[in-house]
Protein backbone atom coordinates (compact mmCIF):
# COMPACT_ATOMS: atom_id res chain seq x y z
CA UNK A 1 0.00 0.00 0.00
CA UNK A 2 2.59 2.29 1.15
CA UNK A 3 4.49 1.67 -2.58
CA UNK A 4 1.24 2.19 -4.22
CA UNK A 5 1.17 5.44 -2.23
CA UNK A 6 4.42 6.45 -3.07
CA UNK A 7 3.36 5.65 -6.78
CA UNK A 8 1.29 7.70 -6.94
CA UNK A 9 3.68 10.62 -5.60
CA UNK A 10 5.84 10.17 -8.12
CA UNK A 11 3.40 10.85 -11.26
CA UNK A 12 2.15 13.84 -8.98
CA UNK A 13 5.48 14.96 -9.93
CA UNK A 14 5.92 13.56 -12.98
CA UNK A 15 8.61 11.61 -12.27
CA UNK A 16 9.03 8.49 -14.49
CA UNK A 17 12.38 7.15 -12.25
CA UNK A 18 11.77 5.28 -9.74
CA UNK A 19 8.34 3.78 -10.62
CA UNK A 20 9.23 0.49 -12.10
CA UNK A 21 11.58 -0.06 -8.71
CA UNK A 22 8.54 0.38 -6.70
CA UNK A 23 6.30 -2.02 -8.87
CA UNK A 24 9.50 -4.18 -8.87
CA UNK A 25 9.16 -4.37 -4.99
CA UNK A 26 5.29 -4.29 -5.09
CA UNK A 27 5.82 -7.38 -7.50
CA UNK A 28 7.96 -9.39 -4.59
CA UNK A 29 5.48 -8.87 -1.74
CA UNK A 30 2.15 -9.11 -3.42
CA UNK A 31 1.44 -12.95 -2.65
CA UNK A 32 2.81 -12.73 0.91
CA UNK A 33 0.34 -9.13 1.37
CA UNK A 34 -2.62 -11.23 -0.30
CA UNK A 35 -1.73 -14.14 1.99
CA UNK A 36 -1.48 -12.16 4.73
CA UNK A 37 -5.55 -10.42 3.62
CA UNK A 38 -7.22 -13.88 3.78
CA UNK A 39 -5.06 -15.71 6.92
CA UNK A 40 -5.36 -12.22 9.38
CA UNK A 41 -8.76 -12.83 9.33
CA UNK A 42 -11.05 -11.02 6.78
CA UNK A 43 -12.16 -14.28 5.63
CA UNK A 44 -15.15 -15.71 7.00
CA UNK A 45 -14.54 -18.74 9.46
CA UNK A 46 -16.40 -21.23 6.69
CA UNK A 47 -14.07 -20.37 4.27
CA UNK A 48 -11.14 -21.34 6.28
CA UNK A 49 -10.72 -24.81 7.03
CA UNK A 50 -8.22 -26.06 8.96
CA UNK A 51 -6.16 -27.94 6.30
CA UNK A 52 -6.39 -24.53 4.20
CA UNK A 53 -5.42 -22.28 6.64
CA UNK A 54 -2.49 -24.24 7.28
CA UNK A 55 -1.85 -24.60 3.73
CA UNK A 56 -2.14 -21.26 3.39
CA UNK A 57 0.53 -20.29 6.17
CA UNK A 58 3.03 -22.60 4.32
CA UNK A 59 2.50 -20.84 1.26
CA UNK A 60 3.29 -17.24 3.08
CA UNK A 61 6.11 -18.99 4.58
CA UNK A 62 7.60 -19.86 1.36
CA UNK A 63 7.26 -16.04 0.47
CA UNK A 64 9.26 -14.60 3.46
CA UNK A 65 12.74 -15.26 2.52
CA UNK A 66 12.34 -13.42 -0.46
CA UNK A 67 10.64 -10.41 0.72
CA UNK A 68 13.48 -10.28 3.30
CA UNK A 69 15.79 -11.03 0.56
CA UNK A 70 14.50 -8.44 -1.20
CA UNK A 71 14.31 -5.67 1.52
CA UNK A 72 18.03 -6.35 2.17
CA UNK A 73 18.74 -5.96 -1.43
CA UNK A 74 20.98 -3.37 -2.95
CA UNK A 75 18.16 -2.08 -5.17
CA UNK A 76 15.66 -1.20 -2.15
CA UNK A 77 18.60 0.41 -0.41
CA UNK A 78 19.03 2.44 -3.10
CA UNK A 79 15.33 3.02 -3.75
CA UNK A 80 14.73 4.17 -0.18
CA UNK A 81 18.10 6.30 -0.82
CA UNK A 82 16.96 7.85 -4.11
CA UNK A 83 13.39 8.13 -2.60
CA UNK A 84 14.67 10.21 0.79
CA UNK A 85 16.08 12.59 -1.55
CA UNK A 86 13.83 13.86 -4.09
CA UNK A 87 12.34 17.15 -3.28
CA UNK A 88 8.96 18.34 -2.48
CA UNK A 89 6.11 18.64 -5.12
CA UNK A 90 5.36 22.23 -5.86
CA UNK A 91 2.03 22.51 -7.01
CA UNK A 92 1.89 23.32 -10.05
CA UNK A 93 3.60 20.46 -10.79
CA UNK A 94 0.87 18.25 -9.00
CA UNK A 95 -2.13 20.13 -10.83
CA UNK A 96 -0.65 19.63 -14.35
CA UNK A 97 0.35 15.88 -13.20
CA UNK A 98 -3.02 14.81 -11.91
CA UNK A 99 -4.69 15.29 -15.46
CA UNK A 100 -4.02 11.91 -16.88
CA UNK A 101 -4.86 10.21 -13.41
CA UNK A 102 -8.01 11.95 -13.64
CA UNK A 103 -8.22 10.96 -17.05
CA UNK A 104 -8.23 7.45 -16.32
CA UNK A 105 -10.91 7.16 -14.42
CA UNK A 106 -13.08 8.84 -16.78
CA UNK A 107 -12.26 6.45 -19.11
CA UNK A 108 -12.58 3.54 -17.24
CA UNK A 109 -16.05 5.12 -15.64
CA UNK A 110 -17.26 5.42 -19.45
CA UNK A 111 -15.85 1.88 -20.07
CA UNK A 112 -18.43 0.74 -17.28
CA UNK A 113 -21.45 2.52 -18.17
CA UNK A 114 -20.90 1.50 -21.56
CA UNK A 115 -21.24 -2.09 -20.67
CA UNK A 116 -24.32 -3.76 -19.07
CA UNK A 117 -22.25 -6.67 -17.92
CA UNK A 118 -19.24 -5.39 -16.49
CA UNK A 119 -16.54 -8.18 -16.45
CA UNK A 120 -14.06 -8.28 -13.33
CA UNK A 121 -11.32 -6.53 -15.57
CA UNK A 122 -13.60 -3.54 -16.28
CA UNK A 123 -14.25 -3.40 -12.42
CA UNK A 124 -10.19 -3.63 -11.53
CA UNK A 125 -9.83 -1.45 -14.20
CA UNK A 126 -11.94 1.11 -12.49
CA UNK A 127 -10.64 0.07 -8.78
CA UNK A 128 -7.19 0.67 -9.91
CA UNK A 129 -7.93 4.00 -11.54
CA UNK A 130 -9.82 5.09 -8.54
CA UNK A 131 -7.11 4.30 -6.14
CA UNK A 132 -4.51 6.01 -7.52
CA UNK A 133 -6.96 9.13 -7.71
CA UNK A 134 -7.54 8.54 -4.02
CA UNK A 135 -4.26 8.78 -3.05
CA UNK A 136 -3.13 11.44 -5.75
CA UNK A 137 -5.67 13.74 -3.99
CA UNK A 138 -4.56 12.61 -0.33
CA UNK A 139 -0.61 13.36 -1.41
CA UNK A 140 -2.55 17.23 -1.65
CA UNK A 141 -3.92 17.38 1.22
CA UNK A 142 -7.90 16.32 -0.46
CA UNK A 143 -10.09 13.67 0.54
CA UNK A 144 -12.78 12.51 -1.25
CA UNK A 145 -15.24 10.26 0.54
CA UNK A 146 -17.13 8.91 -2.48
CA UNK A 147 -13.61 7.47 -3.43
CA UNK A 148 -13.00 5.77 0.09
CA UNK A 149 -16.37 4.63 -0.35
CA UNK A 150 -15.16 2.90 -3.65
CA UNK A 151 -12.35 1.65 -2.91
CA UNK A 152 -13.33 -0.03 0.67
CA UNK A 153 -16.05 -1.95 -1.22
CA UNK A 154 -13.96 -2.84 -4.63
CA UNK A 155 -11.11 -4.10 -2.25
CA UNK A 156 -13.28 -6.56 -0.01
CA UNK A 157 -14.81 -7.87 -3.92
CA UNK A 158 -10.92 -8.19 -5.09
CA UNK A 159 -10.01 -9.93 -1.38
CA UNK A 160 -12.93 -12.78 -2.37
CA UNK A 161 -11.24 -13.00 -6.24
CA UNK A 162 -7.72 -13.37 -4.46
CA UNK A 163 -8.90 -16.33 -1.74
CA UNK A 164 -11.44 -17.87 -4.69
CA UNK A 165 -7.52 -18.37 -6.90
CA UNK A 166 -6.32 -19.70 -3.95
CA UNK A 167 -9.14 -22.33 -3.40
CA UNK A 168 -9.00 -23.31 -6.91
CA UNK A 169 -5.25 -23.66 -6.22
CA UNK A 170 -5.50 -25.42 -2.98
CA UNK A 171 -4.12 -29.44 -4.15
CA UNK A 172 -7.20 -31.17 -2.40
CA UNK A 173 -10.12 -29.48 -4.31
CA UNK A 174 -12.50 -32.31 -2.73
CA UNK A 175 -11.76 -30.07 0.62
CA UNK A 176 -12.82 -26.85 -0.89
CA UNK A 177 -15.30 -27.93 -3.66
CA UNK A 178 -18.18 -26.71 -1.19
CA UNK A 179 -16.59 -23.43 0.40
CA UNK A 180 -15.81 -22.51 -3.72
CA UNK A 181 -19.05 -22.82 -4.80
CA UNK A 182 -20.48 -20.56 -1.98
CA UNK A 183 -17.91 -18.36 -2.31
CA UNK A 184 -19.11 -18.11 -6.25
CA UNK A 185 -21.93 -17.35 -5.38
CA UNK A 186 -21.02 -14.96 -3.18
CA UNK A 187 -18.62 -13.05 -5.59
CA UNK A 188 -21.80 -12.95 -7.78
CA UNK A 189 -24.10 -11.13 -5.27
CA UNK A 190 -20.88 -9.21 -4.47
CA UNK A 191 -19.99 -8.11 -7.83
CA UNK A 192 -23.92 -6.85 -7.78
CA UNK A 193 -23.07 -4.72 -5.16
CA UNK A 194 -19.87 -3.26 -6.46
CA UNK A 195 -21.97 -2.07 -9.59
CA UNK A 196 -24.60 -0.70 -7.41
CA UNK A 197 -21.91 1.06 -5.45
CA UNK A 198 -20.59 2.65 -8.20
CA UNK A 199 -23.78 4.16 -9.84
CA UNK A 200 -24.82 5.20 -6.75
CA UNK A 201 -21.57 7.41 -5.95
CA UNK A 202 -19.93 7.45 -9.89
CA UNK A 203 -21.85 11.66 -9.95
CA UNK A 204 -20.00 12.70 -6.70
CA UNK A 205 -16.70 10.92 -8.59
CA UNK A 206 -17.67 12.70 -11.78
CA UNK A 207 -17.62 16.00 -9.66
CA UNK A 208 -13.98 15.52 -8.18
CA UNK A 209 -12.95 14.44 -11.45
CA UNK A 210 -14.00 17.60 -13.45
CA UNK A 211 -12.73 19.26 -10.35
CA UNK A 212 -9.07 18.48 -11.29
CA UNK A 213 -9.36 18.51 -14.76
CA UNK B 1 25.87 -5.67 -25.61
CA UNK B 2 25.67 -1.71 -26.28
CA UNK B 3 26.15 0.29 -23.11
CA UNK B 4 25.75 4.15 -23.35
CA UNK B 5 27.39 5.75 -20.29
CA UNK B 6 26.34 8.98 -19.40
CA UNK B 7 26.89 11.80 -16.91
CA UNK B 8 24.87 13.69 -15.34
CA UNK B 9 23.95 17.29 -16.35
CA UNK B 10 24.83 20.15 -15.16
CA UNK B 11 23.83 20.48 -10.76
CA UNK B 12 23.69 23.31 -8.50
CA UNK B 13 26.97 23.18 -6.81
CA UNK B 14 27.26 21.50 -3.41
CA UNK B 15 26.53 23.94 -0.29
CA UNK B 16 26.69 23.65 3.75
CA UNK B 17 22.86 23.25 3.33
CA UNK B 18 23.01 20.96 0.04
CA UNK B 19 24.55 17.58 0.47
CA UNK B 20 26.29 16.43 -2.81
CA UNK B 21 23.69 13.62 -3.39
CA UNK B 22 21.22 15.85 -3.16
CA UNK B 23 22.06 18.34 -5.64
CA UNK B 24 19.69 18.68 -8.48
CA UNK B 25 20.00 20.01 -11.66
CA UNK B 26 20.64 23.75 -13.08
CA UNK B 27 17.82 25.14 -15.31
CA UNK B 28 20.52 25.47 -17.59
CA UNK B 29 21.17 21.86 -17.05
CA UNK B 30 18.09 20.68 -17.49
CA UNK B 31 17.75 22.73 -21.04
CA UNK B 32 20.95 21.88 -22.36
CA UNK B 33 20.96 18.04 -21.29
CA UNK B 34 17.11 17.81 -23.17
CA UNK B 35 18.89 18.50 -26.25
CA UNK B 36 21.74 16.31 -25.71
CA UNK B 37 18.47 13.73 -25.57
CA UNK B 38 16.94 15.20 -28.26
CA UNK B 39 20.46 14.48 -30.06
CA UNK B 40 20.92 10.31 -28.97
CA UNK B 41 16.95 10.16 -29.93
CA UNK B 42 17.80 11.52 -33.21
CA UNK B 43 20.89 9.33 -33.67
CA UNK B 44 18.71 6.97 -33.43
CA UNK B 45 20.45 5.74 -29.92
CA UNK B 46 17.68 3.57 -28.27
CA UNK B 47 17.80 1.04 -24.61
CA UNK B 48 16.10 -1.37 -23.14
CA UNK B 49 16.76 -0.75 -20.06
CA UNK B 50 18.18 2.60 -17.91
CA UNK B 51 20.51 1.92 -14.69
CA UNK B 52 21.20 5.19 -12.49
CA UNK B 53 22.43 6.33 -9.53
CA UNK B 54 20.39 7.13 -6.42
CA UNK B 55 21.58 11.30 -6.13
CA UNK B 56 19.49 13.11 -7.33
CA UNK B 57 21.18 14.61 -10.17
CA UNK B 58 21.59 11.07 -11.99
CA UNK B 59 17.57 10.76 -11.11
CA UNK B 60 16.66 13.81 -13.26
CA UNK B 61 19.13 13.05 -15.69
CA UNK B 62 17.69 9.74 -16.11
CA UNK B 63 14.18 11.43 -16.08
CA UNK B 64 14.85 13.91 -19.47
CA UNK B 65 16.38 10.64 -21.25
CA UNK B 66 12.58 8.75 -21.55
CA UNK B 67 12.66 9.45 -25.44
CA UNK B 68 15.21 7.05 -25.79
CA UNK B 69 14.05 4.30 -23.43
CA UNK B 70 12.07 1.38 -24.15
CA UNK B 71 11.88 -0.61 -21.65
CA UNK B 72 12.28 -0.08 -17.44
CA UNK B 73 14.74 1.93 -15.35
CA UNK B 74 16.61 0.61 -12.17
CA UNK B 75 18.31 2.65 -9.79
CA UNK B 76 21.36 1.15 -8.10
CA UNK B 77 23.82 2.61 -5.72
CA UNK B 78 26.43 0.79 -7.66
CA UNK B 79 27.03 3.92 -9.86
CA UNK B 80 27.32 6.19 -6.94
CA UNK B 81 30.92 4.61 -6.24
CA UNK B 82 33.88 3.49 -7.90
CA UNK B 83 33.19 0.68 -10.19
CA UNK B 84 33.31 -2.71 -8.63
CA UNK B 85 33.02 -6.38 -9.51
CA UNK B 86 29.67 -6.00 -8.38
CA UNK B 87 28.45 -4.44 -11.02
CA UNK B 88 30.18 -5.87 -14.22
CA UNK B 89 28.42 -9.02 -12.66
CA UNK B 90 25.53 -7.11 -12.52
CA UNK B 91 26.15 -6.12 -16.34
CA UNK B 92 26.98 -9.19 -17.41
CA UNK B 93 23.66 -11.07 -16.06
CA UNK B 94 21.61 -8.66 -17.71
CA UNK B 95 18.99 -10.19 -20.66
CA UNK B 96 18.91 -6.65 -22.21
CA UNK B 97 21.40 -6.31 -25.27
CA UNK B 98 20.88 -2.27 -25.38
CA UNK B 99 21.56 -0.13 -21.67
CA UNK B 100 22.37 2.73 -20.60
CA UNK B 101 23.99 4.04 -17.24
CA UNK B 102 23.63 7.45 -15.80
CA UNK B 103 26.43 7.86 -13.37
CA UNK B 104 29.04 10.40 -11.95
CA UNK B 105 32.88 11.16 -12.39
CA UNK B 106 35.46 9.85 -11.92
CA UNK B 107 33.62 6.81 -11.77
CA UNK B 108 32.11 6.28 -15.19
CA UNK B 109 35.77 7.37 -16.64
CA UNK B 110 36.72 4.37 -14.44
CA UNK B 111 34.02 2.35 -15.77
CA UNK B 112 34.66 3.23 -19.44
CA UNK B 113 38.60 2.46 -18.82
CA UNK B 114 37.90 -0.46 -17.45
CA UNK B 115 35.79 -2.03 -19.70
CA UNK B 116 37.77 -0.82 -22.99
CA UNK B 117 41.53 -0.89 -21.41
CA UNK B 118 40.90 -3.47 -18.99
CA UNK B 119 42.66 -1.22 -16.10
CA UNK B 120 40.46 1.29 -14.51
CA UNK B 121 44.46 3.31 -14.07
CA UNK B 122 43.76 5.39 -16.89
CA UNK B 123 40.50 6.65 -16.48
CA UNK B 124 41.54 10.22 -17.02
CA UNK B 125 41.90 9.35 -20.66
CA UNK B 126 38.07 8.73 -20.47
CA UNK B 127 36.59 11.12 -18.09
CA UNK B 128 32.89 12.22 -19.39
CA UNK B 129 32.34 16.50 -19.14
CA UNK B 130 28.94 16.50 -17.42
CA UNK B 131 26.05 15.62 -20.18
CA UNK B 132 28.41 14.04 -22.12
CA UNK B 133 28.22 10.40 -23.58
CA UNK B 134 30.00 7.32 -24.26
CA UNK B 135 28.98 4.61 -26.53
CA UNK B 136 30.62 0.82 -25.49
CA UNK B 137 29.93 -2.37 -26.91
CA UNK B 138 31.27 -5.75 -26.46
CA UNK B 139 30.85 -8.12 -23.21
CA UNK B 140 31.17 -6.04 -20.13
CA UNK B 141 34.19 -7.39 -18.75
CA UNK B 142 37.37 -5.89 -18.20
CA UNK B 143 39.00 -5.15 -21.55
CA UNK B 144 35.81 -6.64 -23.01
CA UNK B 145 34.21 -3.69 -24.72
CA UNK B 146 35.39 -1.05 -27.46
CA UNK B 147 34.53 2.40 -27.83
CA UNK B 148 32.26 2.86 -30.46
CA UNK B 149 31.12 6.59 -29.74
CA UNK B 150 31.91 9.26 -27.74
CA UNK B 151 29.93 12.45 -27.60
CA UNK B 152 30.70 15.26 -25.96
CA UNK B 153 27.11 17.07 -24.80
CA UNK B 154 27.87 20.06 -27.35
CA UNK B 155 28.07 17.55 -30.03
CA UNK B 156 24.80 15.99 -29.45
CA UNK B 157 23.43 19.55 -28.75
CA UNK B 158 23.48 20.12 -32.57
CA UNK B 159 22.88 17.10 -33.86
Amino acid sequence: MAARRLDAWLVLGNRRMLRDDLRWLRATVSRARDLDVLIGGEVPGWLLSQDLLVWLQLRRAEEQPKIVAALESERSGALLDALSLLPDIDQDTARRSISPIVRQVLDRAAQLRANDDPDDDDLHGLRRAVRRLRFALEWMGEKSSALAELQQIFGEFNNRVLLLRWLDAFPEQSVTEEPRARLGAELCEQRATVVRTWQGVQDRVQEVCLEWT
Amino acid sequence: MDLILIRHARAQPCSEDLPDSMRPLTERGRRQFARVARGLDRLEIRVDLLLHSPWLRAVDTAELLGRILDGPSRVTSLLAEAPTVHLLDDLVRLQTQRVAVVGHEPWLGELCAWLVAGDAGSCANFALNKGGVAWLTGIPLPGGMRLQGWFPPRVLRYV
